[in-house]
């Protein structure tokens, strides 16, 4: 068995999923993918993946966030454009 | 048919899970940001599932003593561990070179949508 | 209107990937199909052959050593497409660059820790073969070390520390840098990327400087892909 905390993780995992698919703001969904990524980072090392843990939680969770920050900051926030 | 056998499996469902939300994610909106996102999605449930493939229970990270493997220990697959270690870091820059066209194309269009940008066209 | 056939292909793909996992195997078995004689192989022969204790590292700069360096090129072709698309402002709309953080508490955390998270970066690097890590991984904390500058002073402090063309320089040196030790192989009479086959020596197992060329193929892809992380940043922050 994965036990309670992988199924936890695994819950906690596809909730974030759903809420970035389902949330109109690119900003908070943002942060919602950058707490799915280290969750995943989490998910790894109990997987026993050490290194894809680490690297999954630098460029996941560091870098990926990072990338879509600079992006929504040089285009805009929301996904409506009615304006 | 599909059996009950499934729910078994939680990782591999979870990763499968995953996928699909990415891909109604990348399918249904609009906002290109927002594709992007769900692509990093459907890569995340996939390296999941291949993780998951490679994982026994009761086996050690395939990390070796100084003597080399212990006898009677088994260890976790560590092919799939470097292959999905390759993946994140070519899917982080799939990523970034996705986001640098849409800062372009928001520069050139003043829009990130899709349907607004198929009426630009024509 | 696209939201019909979208929600029909989802459940169709879903429908045949739940029938195939329902003949999958079981999850964690020992003896599942993966685990076949290409895994026992890695595992019983990687410690006599690479010399290093991390199997995973193994994998990746030693056995794959030439698809690693595939995937460098890749990282080097994003950094280049990415600056050719973002160079100059032909556009209509010129989306402003990022501006500078003046929270004075930020500036002071982050001051105090970014050398701590690059002494990290520079330890998981190198010690890749002995532990969890690798150049992969600690290339990006050294990234993500800069990154953290990059987002706190913003691109033209950043740009003022590390040139742009710094950056570049050390991408293009990284690469070739890669390249050389494969024809290092060559030159001693094995293949392309050879390691104990070539006759480099492997060193004692579990030390620093062990391994042959995996200790130094290893650093050449941390400092790639720390330098092409920056690259990217400083690229889409827009400050070329």
């Amino acid at each position: 068995m994965i036990g309670w905390f992988g199924v936890g993780s695994l819950v906690f995992l596809l909730t974030c999923a759903i809420i970035v698919a389902r949330t109109r703001d690119l900003l908070a969904a943002t942060i919602v993918f950058a707490a799915y990524s280290l969750v995943m980072a989490m998910t790894w090392q109990q997987l026993r993946a050490p290194d894809v843990a680490i690297t999954e939680a630098a460029l996941g969770a560091g870098v990926t966030t990072l990338l879509f920050l600079l992006a929504i900051a040089r285009t805009r926030r929301t996904e409506d454009e009615s304006a | 048919m599909i059996s009950l056998d499934l729910f078994l499996r939680l990782n591999y469902l979870a990763g499968i899970m995953l996928f699909l939300i990415g891909l109604h994610t990348m399918l249904t909106h609009a906002n290109l940001i927002k594709k992007v996102m769900g692509m990093n999605i459907m890569e995340t449930g996939i390296f999941l599932f291949m993780v998951s493939i490679g994982y026994a229970h009761g086996t050690l990270s395939p990390i070796m003593r100084r003597g080399g493997p212990v006898q009677g220990l088994t260890y976790t697959n560590p092919l799939l561990a470097a292959t999905v270690l390759t993946g994140i870091v070519i899917a982080v820059s799939t990523t970034a070179y996705a986001l640098s066209l849409i800062v372009k194309l928001y520069e050139q269009c003043g829009t990130l949508d899709v349907d607004r940008l198929e009426k630009l066209r024509s | 209107m696209r939201q019909l056939p979208a929600f029909l292909l989802v459940v169709a793909i879903a429908y045949v990937l739940a029938l195939a996992l329902s003949e999958a195997p079981a999850f964690g078995r020992v003896d599942a199909p993966a685990r076949n004689e290409v895994m026992r192989f890695y595992l019983d022969e990687e410690c006599e052959q690479s010399g290093i204790p991390n199997t995973v590292t193994a994998i990746i700069f030693d056995y794959r050593g030439y698809d690693t360096m595939g995937e460098a090129t890749v990282l080097f072709t994003a950094v280049g497409a990415a600056a050719a698309v973002l160079a100059g402002h032909s556009g209509t709309l010129v989306a402003r660059p990022m501006a500078a953080s003046d929270d004075v508490i930020l500036r002071m955390v982050s001051r105090m820790v970014i050398p701590f998270v690059q002494i990290f970066g520079i330890y998981v690097i190198v010690y890749g073969h002995v532990s969890p890590g690798g150049g992969f991984a600690g290339g990006t904390i050294l990234g993500g070390s800069m990154a953290l500058y990059l987002f706190v002073f913003g691109p033209k402090r950043t740009v003022k520390k590390l040139p742009l063309a710094w950056g570049e320089i050390a991408d293009g040196a990284a690469a070739f840098w890669y390249v050389l030790v494969g024809l290092g192989g060559i030159l001693l009479g094995a293949n392309f990327l050879a390691n104990a086959a070539a006759g480099v020596p492997l060193g004692v197992r579990g030390q620093l400087f062990s391994g042959g060329t995996i200790w130094l193929i290893g650093l050449g892809v941390g400092v790639k892909v720390a330098a092409t992380i920056i690259n990217l940043l400083v690229h889409l922050a827009g400050e070329t």
